[in-house]
C-alpha cells in the first residue's frame, strides 16, 4: 500500500481508498483462482492459433504431399484405398483443403476404434493413420477447454471465464489514474522493487485487458453449462437451422454435430433423411456426391458424412476461415438432390456476430493479422500472471496468504455485490464460484476478527 | 529378368501359355474369368494362380510366400509381400519393383507407434543382411503397387519384377488372395461386400 496512489487530497480518501481496498481484495481472490489457468489457456491459444501450420510440420508425414500436375483421383478410390489399409466402414470423406495436403478418410475400423486415414490425393497411397481426432492440435484443443479432463474440468474452465471478466473489470478500476506520478502508461522502478512489477502488470493490463475480456466472452459459448443452455436456447427450433432455411423434409434427429464439427450456431441442427427408397434403388456414390457439392461452391476442404443407412443422406460441410463461406448441404443419398442447403448468409443477424466472434477467437478472421495479434494477447496474458506472481511475492508478510486488507466500511460492497449478482445470474457456474469464495471471505475474516481487533 | 530358378514343379508357367497354369490349383474352384481384364498388359501378366509356396531362386537369395490381395473396388494401390533369404555373406539390398499391372512401384515400411500407423517409401530401398530372412508383410515392409492398370483378381496372379543391387532382376509370381489376406495361402478370409462403400 506504499503506492502513489494514495497520496491525493485527504478528504474523500478514507472511503475511495476503502472501495480501493474491497475492489483490490476480489481482484486479489479472483486472480489467484484464474491465474494458472489464464496461463494454460494462453499456451494452448496460442498454439491453437497456428494449428493448420502446426499440424502440417508436427504430421508432415501423414498431411503433406508432393504436388503432382494433372488430375486427383476420385473420393471413391481414396476411400477404397483407406479401407484396404484400415478395413472398416467409410464414414467421412475431407477433401485436402489445399494442394500440398492429404485427403483424410475417417473409418470406423473393424477393430472398433474410428480412426482417421490419411490418403496421397494424387497416387492413392495411405500415408498414415491414426485414431480420429488425436492429432497434436486436437490435444491442444482440447487442454485449452479442458476437455481432455472430463466435464468437471470443463466446468471449472467455464467459471475461469467468469471470473476473468471480474478480473479485469476490478483491473481496470484499481489501474485508474488517481493523480500519481507514471504506472499509468510508463513502469516505474526497478525489477528489484514492488513498483516496477505494479507497474508492469497494470500497464500492459490496460492494453490487453479488453482482448482477455472479449476472448472470455467469445469463449463462453463453446462452455458446457452456459454455453450449452443458451446454444439450446438460441439454436433449440426449426430443427437447429437458422430461421429461414427450408427444412420441410423428415428429420432422423441424429445431430450434425455428432458426426462432423460443425460451428456452435448449428450445434443443434439435424441431419434429414432420405425418403424410404424403392426396393431397386441404388446410391449415387460418393463420386457423384462430391460433384454435386462442389457443383453448388462448397469451398475446398469440405467434408463429406456419408450415409450409413437406407435413409441415410451425404452432408457436406464446410467452415473454412472465410465466415460467408460456411455451408452445409445434405444430400437425398439416390437421387442426390439438396435436402436442405444452409450458408453462413441463412444466420440471424446474433448467429453472425457470434460466429464472427469465434471466427476472431480462433484467428481466422483476418488471416495472419489476427493470428499475431491474438499471439500477443496470449503473452501479454503470461506477462500480467508472472508480474502478477512478483507483485504478490514481493508485497506478501512472512508467513500469511497476504490477502488485501478488507475495508473500513463494508457497505463500500454493496455497487461490488450488485454487479456480481447480476454476473452470476447470468453465469451460474461462476456465480456459483462466486458465492463459495464470499462464504470462504467472510470465514476467514470471522477468524481473523480477534487478532485484528 | 534372366537370373531366376524355379524351384517347385507347379509354379512352373510362362506367360506366353496361361493355360499351363491349371494344373496349378485344380482343387480349388477359382473363377478364371478373364473377361475383365482387356488391356494387353493385363492379359499378359494376370495368369491363373500358382502354388503359394513356390520359390524362386536368384543367386544367393531365395524369395517365396510371395502374394498380393485382391482390390477392392475403385481401389488405385495395392500391396505385394514375399519373403526374402540371403543365404550369402554378403549383403544385398531390393531398390526397385515393377510389375505390368502397375504404373510405378515402391517399396514401403509401415510402423506402428502405438495407436498411430504410417506408412512411407523406403528411399534407400530394402537391405538384405547376408545370412537374414526379411519378410515383406502386412504390418511391415511391402511392396506397393501404385496406378493399378486395373483391379486385381483374387484367384489370379501377377508377375512382379525386383531388382537386387547385387543380385540383379528377378521376376516372381504373387498369388492374388483374398483382399484381407495375411498370408501367402490365406484364403479363409470372407469377403466383406460392404467394404467399399
Amino acid at each position: 500500500m506504499s503506492d502513489a496512489t494514495m497520496d491525493a487530497t485527504s478528504r474523500p480518501r478514507a472511503a475511495a481508498s476503502d472501495l480501493y481496498r474491497a475492489v483490490w481484495r476480489w481482484h486479489f481472490y479472483a486472480g489467484l483462482l484464474v491465474l494458472p489457468f489464464l496461463i494454460t489457456l494462453s499456451l494452448t491459444g496460442a498454439a491453437y492459433l497456428f494449428r493448420d501450420e502446426i499440424d502440417a510440420i508436427v504430421h508432415a508425414d501423414i498431411k503433406r504431399v508432393a504436388v503432382q500436375e494433372g488430375e486427383t483421383l476420385r473420393p471413391e478410390q481414396l476411400v477404397a484405398s483407406a479401407l484396404t489399409s484400415v478395413p472398416g466402414r467409410a464414414v467421412k470423406y475431407t477433401d485436402p483443403p489445399a494442394a500440398d495436403l492429404s485427403a483424410e478418410v475417417t473409418v470406423a475400423s473393424d477393430s472398433g476404434q474410428r480412426m482417421a486415414v490419411y490418403v496421397n490425393p494424387y497416387e492413392g497411397n495411405v500415408l498414415g493413420a491414426r485414431p480420429d481426432r488425436s492429432t497434436v492440435m486436437w490435444t491442444v484443443r482440447y487442454l485449452h477447454s479442458l476437455r481432455y479432463f472430463g466435464p468437471v474440468a470443463r466446468g471449472i474452465i467455464e467459471i475461469v471465464g467468469g471470473w476473468t471478466i471480474l478480473l479485469v473489470g476490478t483491473g481496470i478500476f484499481l489501474w485508474w489514474p488517481r493523480g500519481q506520478q507514471g504506472g499509468v502508461v510508463s513502469v516505474r522502478g526497478q525489477p528489484r522493487r514492488r513498483i516496477f512489477w505494479r507497474d508492469t502488470h497494470a500497464v500492459p493490463g490496460i492494453f490487453v485487458g479488453s482482448f482477455i475480456v472479449f476472448l472470455a466472452i467469445t469463449g463462453l459459448p463453446w462452455s458446457q453449462v452456459w454455453g450449452g443452455k443458451v446454444n439450446e436456447w438460441a439454436n433449440g427450433s426449426n430443427f437447429g437451422y437458422p430461421s429461414g432455411v427450408r427444412v420441410d423434409v423428415p428429420m432422423s434427429g441424429q445431430k450434425l454435430t455428432d458426426q462432423a464439427q460443425t460451428s456452435w450456431s448449428l450445434e443443434q441442427a439435424q441431419i434429414p433423411e432420405t425418403t424410404p427408397p424403392a426396393p431397386e434403388a441404388t446410391p449415387i456414390g460418393l463420386d457423384a456426391a462430391v460433384a454435386r457439392l462442389e457443383g453448388l461452391g462448397l469451398h475446398p476442404g469440405y467434408a463429406v458424412v456419408l450415409p450409413s443407412s437406407p435413409t441415410g443422406v451425404y452432408s457436406g460441410s464446410v467452415y473454412p476461415d472465410d465466415l460467408s463461406q460456411q455451408r452445409v448441404v445434405h444430400l437425398d443419398q439416390y437421387d442426390g438432390k439438396p435436402l436442405v442447403d444452409m450458408s453462413y448468409a441463412d444466420y440471424g443477424p446474433g448467429g453472425r456476430w457470434l460466429e464472427f466472434g469465434i471466427n476472431t477467437h480462433m484467428g481466422q478472421q483476418f488471416g495472419l493479422a489476427n493470428q499475431i495479434l491474438l499471439l500477443a494477447v496470449c503473452a501479454g496474458t503470461i506477462l500480467l500472471a508472472v508480474s502478477a506472481a512478483l507483485m504478490w511475492w514481493k508485497r506478501r508478510p512472512s508467513r500469511s496468504l497476504g490477502v488485501p486488507p478488507m475495508p473500513q466500511d463494508p457497505r463500500v460492497f454493496r455497487g461490488l455485490l450488485a454487479i456480481l449478482i447480476v454476473g452470476g445470474i447470468l453465469f451460474p457456474l461462476t456465480g456459483a464460484s462466486l458465492l463459495v469464495m464470499l462464504a470462504l471471505d467472510m470465514g476467514l475474516r470471522r477468524l481473523r476478527k480477534p487478532s485484528l481487533a | 529378368m534372366n537370373r531366376f530358378t524355379i524351384l517347385a514343379a507347379s509354379a512352373a508357367f510362362t506367360l506366353a501359355n496361361p493355360v499351363a497354369t491349371a494344373l496349378a490349383h485344380g482343387s480349388e474352384d477359382h473363377n478364371h474369368d478373364h473377361e475383365h481384364s482387356e488391356s494387353a498388359a493385363e492379359t499378359a501378366a494376370t495368369v491363373a494362380m500358382p502354388d503359394a509356396n513356390a520359390k524362386v531362386q536368384a543367386g544367393d537369395l531365395t524369395l517365396g510366400a510371395a502374394y498380393t490381395r485382391a482390390t477392392l473396388p475403385n481401389a488405385p494401390v495395392a500391396g505385394g509381400f514375399l519373403t526374402v533369404t540371403n543365404d550369402g555373406t554378403t549383403d544385398d539390398r531390393l531398390i526397385a519393383a515393377a510389375s505390368p499391372v502397375a504404373g510405378v512401384m515402391e517399396i514401403h515400411e509401415m510402423a506402428m507407434d502405438g495407436d498411430v500407423m504410417t506408412m512411407r517409401k523406403l528411399e534407400d530401398g530394402l537391405p538384405i543382411p547376408a545370412g537374414e530372412t526379411v519378410m515383406l508383410e502386412p504390418g511391415g515392409y511391402h511392396l506397393m503397387f501404385m496406378r493399378l492398370a486395373g483391379p486385381l483378381v483374387e484367384g489370379e496372379s501377377v508377375d512382379v519384377t525386383l531388382t537386387f543391387e547385387k543380385a540383379g532382376d528377378v521376376t516372381v509370381p504373387l498369388s492374388v488372395q483374398a483382399f484381407n489376406a495375411r498370408a501367402a495361402g490365406d484364403d479363409d478370409h470372407q469377403a466383406d461386400p460392404h467394404a467399399g462403400h
